[in-house]
């Protein structure tokens, strides 16, 4: 089994309301969505045709894509609206001290 | 399909004076005249008796003569004389389209002229204040359809390729827009911060240094685009608000469909800096008019491609989500529109 490390990526103050913080761990490009005060982690590219989520619009806890509206939950990366139909990869992701930290495997 | 109850640009003010003037808009010809009090007046441009272009005949008085046989209209459009006769048919009427002028233009609703809303004409307040100059209205008969055009005004990376030699560098092209909801529309918007001039820039204001550059797209639906484009010496606070320094100026462009596959393309900048000067008049008033016309190439280009492949795009790029985020709001207010009763009832 891989091993996990926690990389920070950004602060609490980098988030805005209603859209998701685009953050990158090595060649991997990973999104940061605020729900309700609980921050998520997932894959910043859309399964369907890799468009950035983090330019797309961020609704509850709804990420929708800016090029084909494909929906997808954030707390579980699950695809939830056509034309999207594979799940999100989701991360691990903790606050310390203001600052927003997230895991991945280590390569 | 159109979405129909709602405003179109007919025709610059200026083009309509004694004659009267036939323009095709969402595939229905419409004759555009003035009576003899300078009032506007749309009506269709098909005589009810053998559908004959009323745009060729003559304004006399109070009436729109045809070219054909000299029926004469009213200008509420019913049919008031037939030539060797005294009695009109009662149901010898054409279609009338309320009309207002305002900003500079003649605008159109294509809907029942009872529902016209006035208020939701586009605010395009620059055209017609002290503060600004517009030296010149234009209009490009464009041949692609009218989404296509608007795909271009939302996606102004393309400027960095189409207009190199004017108003085009590599950072527009490089630095992606960011994409957001207007009412009845959408946004895109793009700011590069410390960049070289534009070819365009260094004419007209003589800037050499380093500038921070923006581009602000509002596309409004039907067919309503807003530019709001300027520079600034860069680090002077643009971004924040600060435009006291900057070269501003706004282009309003409309879309007009004439049918599926043509576009009469309004477009006119306003500007609020050298508001006196002629020289700068003319580099907006021919510079810019061959910016646009290097669009048009293009556009003309890309409608007869698709014309032999037509069908879907195949591939989107980040580029392309205010196009087709605008798109698909356009398609969902013509799909819930009430239907439509027959133009000839």
């Amino acid at each position: 089994m891989k091993t996990k490390t926690w990389h920070e990526v950004a602060c609490l103050s980098d988030l805005v309301p209603d859209q998701a913080l685009a953050v990158r761990i090595g060649d991997k490009d990973i999104a940061i969505a605020n729900v309700e005060g609980e921050l998520h982690a997932f894959s910043n590219v859309c399964t369907h045709a890799y468009a950035l989520l983090s330019d797309g619009f961020l609704e509850d806890h709804v990420i929708v894509c800016p090029l084909h509206e494909a929906e997808f939950c954030v707390k579980t990366g699950k695809a939830l609206r056509l034309p999207a139909t594979i799940d999100l990869q989701v991360f691990p992701v903790r606050v310390e001290a203001e600052r927003i930290l997230v895991a991945v495997e280590d390569d | 399909m159109y979405l129909q109850d709602s405003w179109y640009v007919a025709a610059w003010a200026n083009e309509i004076a004694d004659k009267p003037l036939g323009r095709i808009i969402l595939g229905e010809p419409i004759v555009l005249l003035r009576d003899p009090n300078g009032v506007p007046h749309a009506l269709e441009d098909r005589c009810c008796h053998r559908k004959v272009r009323l745009s060729g005949g003559k304004v006399i008085g109070d009436r729109l003569q045809c070219p054909y046989h000299g029926l004469e209209y009213n200008f509420d459009g019913a049919c008031v004389r037939v030539p060797g006769q005294s009695r009109v048919p009662p149901a010898a009427t054409i279609r009338k389209y309320a009309v207002v002028e305002r900003w500079q233009l003649i605008w159109i609703w294509m809907g029942d002229p009872d529902k016209a809303d006035e208020t939701s004409i586009p605010n395009w307040w620059q055209m017609d204040h002290p503060e600004w100059r517009v030296p010149k209205g234009n209009l490009l008969h464009v041949s692609c359809n009218y989404e296509l055009l608007i795909d271009n005004l939302l996606d102004l990376s393309h400027v960095t390729y189409v207009h190199a030699s004017s108003i085009g560098t590599q950072e527009v092209g490089d630095v992606a827009a960011s994409v957001s909801k207007i009412s009845d529309g959408v946004r895109s918007t793009r700011w590069i911060f410390c960049c070289p001039p534009a070819p365009f820039h260094t004419k007209v204001a003589g800037i050499t240094s380093p500038i921070d550059r923006w581009q602000i797209s509002d596309a409004v639906v039907p067919c309503f685009v807003l530019l709001d484009l300027g520079a600034a010496p860069a680090g002077t606070g643009a971004e924040q608000g600060d435009r006291s320094k900057a070269l501003e100026f706004r282009v309003f462009n409309a879309a007009v469909p004439e049918t599926e596959s043509t576009t009469h393309y309004f477009f006119a900048h306003a500007r609020r800096f050298q508001l006196e000067n002629p020289v700068v008049d003319k580099i907006f008033a021919n510079d810019f008019v061959n910016v646009f016309l290097e669009d048009k190439a293009m556009l003309d280009e890309q409608q007869r491609m698709m014309d032999l492949d037509p069908g879907e795009f195949r591939i989107d790029i980040n580029a392309d989500a205010a196009g087709l985020q605008f798109r698909r709001l356009l398609k969902r207010r013509i799909e819930s529109a009430p239907e439509r009763t027959s133009v000839n009832s």
